[in-house]
């Protein structure tokens, strides 16, 4: 097969559910649950120190954003970036340790059910498992700063969504190196820059035009304005535009990172 | 999937593959039926763990056919792993999970509910003499005990054919005893296995016949007997030639401790006092190309390499 042909096939096959899948989900929850529940308590407490810091600390000395509070404006950005860059360093770091090091991946490899079953587990439960954090955190931020609810129920589909694409971006991005540096760089010359110009810590309009243009192609700035637009009570196509460019990216990257991750496992087998 | 006595688990004909970076093994052929073991001897880059990967469905061969159970790894991979198990040299592990826990979830992916793969992991445990608790870690178990683990989850899931991949090629003294005592009770006769070893003596002791890989290609199945006889021969003289020609050299060759023919030629087993020359005097023929293998110069129990020591030609 020619390079663009798989390239295409990995873009576009989306893996298969079989029931190795759930069974692999049920494993991953019973393993968090019995043994690594604790892992959800540096998040919140990392939530915690940005939204005191940047929500209430800046908030005092910036005042009012949008006619809405600092902190209000700025505990989305706080919130999904901890969600992405969670389920980012679990997808790239982690899992490429299991794959490097760990006899797990070895062992599943072997089992009945294929191991791409097993790396689509991975890819979900990094998800819900980072989606879930990233929201327990945001509800008790609104308990603790007496945020509105809206902003809270904007954050419900988006971090999930951030938390979808960040798995499928580390995946991709797993699947093409299994160095830690890349990862590294990865993260400074795109992630980065996409939080700091997607209007995370100000909004859009106090930035340059061109860096508003270039903002639109950031899957972040699309997380940030749903929560916004439903913030602000406005429900139009807008809205739907948003969410569906951040599910056609993470469904596209899905597709892609666990063809390629899957390959990965085989050949090194 | 119900196996006939003396049906065939295993078949793989003329069958190559070739990785990344050569050639792993090339026009392999070997059988196996249920309740025999096959034995595959040779160095660590002789090809058989590939062999053991093609058959379990990991790698797919380039050339030839393999069928196990009847059945297409490449096509019903996942079938065949219901009813194959894989022991490998170094245990693999789910150290997220407590062993317990780990070995039900196993049996989970094989279709057992975890009452029966309690009763059956308490069961097993008795035979291989270990003690699983419901709170054991990996880490509080040694390796040998890991090995044991290992093997207590390959054998749950009821496997009709077992691949051992140097499994049990570091155990030594009373381990090897353990396990030469557990195959023998538990394994021998009652499922079809393909071992791999590095270990001679081991391979002398667990399989009905034995395959020698040499350098990516497999020389020939061979019940133990012969094998030894090989193993134990100073010094092996190939001659390439047609058949006529090797129906004609066989008489007069037959002063040599063994001659054998093959498909490529005449195999010539020599006495200790005589050389690669005396047959090249014998065969008078300077246009046939004479192959010295020689395996009296490499201590087999250490390395299970066989050297081929090409064109020595007079």
């Amino acid at each position: 097969m020619k390079m663009s042909q798989q390239w295409v096939q990995d873009l576009t096959e989306f893996p298969l559910i079989e029931k190795g899948l759930w069974l692999f989900l049920k494993r991953n929850a019973h393993s968090f649950f019995q043994h690594r529940k604790k892992e959800w308590v540096w998040s919140i407490i990392e939530t915690l120190l940005y939204t005191l810091v940047l929500g209430q600390g800046l908030g005092a000395m910036i005042g009012e954003v949008q006619g809405r509070s600092y902190l209000e404006f700025v505990l989305p950005a706080v919130v999904l970036g901890s969600v992405f860059l969670s389920a980012y360093q679990e997808s790239t770091f982690i899992l490429n340790q299991k794959i490097e090091s760990s006899r797990m991946v070895q062992k599943y490899l072997l089992a009945p059910s294929s191991i791409q079953q097993y790396m689509f587990a991975e890819l979900i439960w990094i998800t819900l498992k980072c989606s879930v954090i990233g929201f327990t955190g945001a509800v008790m931020m609104s308990l603790i700063f007496k945020v509105s609810l809206l902003v809270i129920v904007g954050l419900l589909p988006n971090c999930i969504l951030m938390a979808w694409l960040a798995s499928a971006i580390g995946f991709s991005m797993t699947s093409f190196s299994n160095r830690e540096s890349n990862y590294i760089l990865f993260f400074s010359f795109a992630i980065l820059p996409m939080f700091l110009l997607s209007g995370s810590l100000i909004p859009l309009s106090y930035l340059p035009q061109w860096t508003q243009d270039i903002s639109l192609i950031f899957p972040f700035t699309h997380g940030l304005e749903s929560v916004r637009w439903i913030y602000r009570g406005l429900l139009g196509p807008e809205l739907i535009l948003h969410f569906g460019v951040l599910i056609f990216l993470s469904l596209v990257l899905t597709n892609f990172g666990i063809s390629r991750i899957t390959r990965r496992v085989q050949l090194r087998g | 999937m119900d196996i006939r006595p003396n049906e065939k688990i295993l078949e793989l004909r003329a069958a190559s593959h070739v990785g990344p970076n050569q050639l792993s093994f090339f026009k392999v052929s070997l059988d196996l039926s249920k309740n025999t073991t096959l034995g595959l001897y040779g160095d660590r880059d002789s090809g058989s763990s590939e062999i053991l990967k093609s058959i379990y469905g990991l790698i797919s061969i380039e050339e030839g056919t393999l069928s196990v159970f009847n059945l297409n790894p490449k096509s019903h991979t996942s079938k065949i792993r219901e009813m194959t198990g894989w022991l490998s040299a170094q245990p693999l592990f789910d150290d997220e999970l407590k062993v317990m826990e780990s070995l039900q979830f196993w049996c989970s992916l094989y279709g057992i509910n975890p009452d029966a793969s309690y009763r059956k992991i308490l069961e097993w445990s008795r035979h291989l003499e270990i003690e699983v608790g419901e709170g054991d870690d990996y880490e509080q178990f040694d390796e040998f005990e890991k090995q044991k683990i290992s093997l207590l989850q390959c054998l749950l899931t009821d496997p009709q054919l077992i691949l051992m991949d140097g499994y049990a090629d570091r155990f030594h003294g009373a381990q090897l005893d353990w396990w030469l005592r557990f195959y023998n009770q538990h394994i021998s006769g009652k499922y079809a296995v393909l071992v791999y070893s590095q270990k001679s003596e081991l391979l002398e002791k667990m399989a009905t016949s034995t395959a020698i890989m040499n350098r990516g290609k497999l020389t020939g199945i061979k019940s133990n007997e012969e094998w030894r006889e090989e193993v134990e021969s100073k010094e092996i003289v190939h001659i390439n030639c047609t058949f006529e020609e090797a129906q004609y050299l066989l008489n007069k060759l037959r002063h040599f401790r063994k001659v054998f023919q093959t498909d490529l030629g005449l195999r010539v087993y020599l006495h200790k006092e005589q050389s690669v020359h005396d047959v090249l005097s014998v065969i008078e023929r300077p246009s046939l190309t004479v192959r010295r293998i020689n395996l009296g110069d490499v201590h087999l129990h250490h390395t299970g390499r066989l050297i081929i020591y090409e064109g020595m030609v007079a």
